[in-house]
């Protein structure tokens, strides 16, 4: 016997299907993602929920075949900028004198890459890099995790900070050497940077 | 720009398309000059070395924190109420046109 109530949703059932299987695997990255923007869990939560909600009822317009947790993570800026950036006095200014100052710093006091991993940051608390991620400026902090957390590509970054490729470069650049700077800063707190090198820049925290 | 004639700071700005061998919006001729930059410069092949470090370092550090599970909860409650109320708007529709 034909059940005409399903066949007759086939279409809706297969976009629900869709969702499940190219959607919500990415829970996890878009919380993760929420949580280094908002900074606490419960607006990381809410954000969450209302990004997938806007996804499901939006997923007509989503091109099969793309890449869909970009997608999901452009329905994530719109809502984190609706519902929190707004809250925000000031935007992040950035530091360049700090990030000059760093380089200074730890071209003088490192001869090589080898000693970033090996001898310097490998003893640093998972907090502590959470900590360096979170301080970044929003538009350092955004244009790292996309590309060294999510792997996501220069043109999908650039879509999703609405910025040319040109500038997604550069700020990846800046962002990972003012990141170097402050897991510098954090290990020479915890007496892990020698002392010819422990004069490091203050930190703008 | 000469990507022939390019000094330190101008070669940073595209040091992250080696990092991340992602050479988008950049011509053949134009990567060999930048590669031929930093080889010939210690400071920029230093800068490079120290950023695929970075880079390698955030990778193999990074600990992703699960989605909680009553989040996940909510969200496949919620869409599902949504798929529910979409198939009974149809289903009324449908048998409306009939």
């Amino acid at each position: 016997m034909v059940d005409i109530l399903s066949s007759e949703n086939t279409p809706l059932q297969k976009r629900h299907e869709d969702f499940e299987r190219e959607a919500l695997p990415h829970i996890n990255a878009l919380y993760n993602f929420a949580l280094r923007m908002t900074g606490n869990a419960d607006d990381a939560n809410d954000l969450v929920q209302e990004t997938f909600l806007k996804a499901y009822r939006f997923f007509d317009k989503f091109e099969q075949g793309t890449n869909c947790k970009a997608w999901l993570f452009r329905i994530m800026k719109n809502s984190y900028i609706n519902l929190y950036r707004k809250k925000t006095k000031e935007p992040d200014k950035v530091d360049y004198d700090e990030i000059k100052d760093f380089y200074n710093i730890i071209k003088s006091s490192y001869t090589d890459s080898h000693d970033l991993q090996e001898k310097l940051f490998d003893n640093l608390f998972d907090d502590d890099i959470t900590r360096a991620i979170e301080s970044l400026p929003e538009d350092f902090r955004t244009v790292v995790i996309l590309s060294d957390l999510e792997e996501f590509s220069y043109e999908e970054i650039a879509d999703f900070v609405e910025c040319p490729v040109g500038t997604v470069r550069s700020r990846l650049h800046r962002g990972r050497k003012l990141l170097r700077a402050r897991l510098f800063e954090y290990a020479r707190r915890r007496g892990y940077v020698e002392s010819e090198a422990a004069e490091a820049p203050a930190s703008d925290e | 720009m000469n990507f022939a004639t390019m000094n330190c700071r101008q070669v940073e700005r595209f040091l992250s398309a080696f990092v991340d061998m992602d050479f988008s919006g950049l011509t053949p001729t134009e990567i060999v000059s930048l590669e031929k930059n930093i080889h010939d410069c210690p400071d920029c092949s230093r800068e490079l070395r120290l950023d695929i470090a970075t880079k390698s370092y955030l990778r193999k550090r990074h600990t992703e924190t699960p989605c909680p599970q009553p989040t996940i909860d909510s969200v496949v409650a919620f869409v599902y109420h949504i798929y529910q109320s979409m198939k009974a708007s149809y289903s009324m529709d449908r048998h409306a046109g009939n």
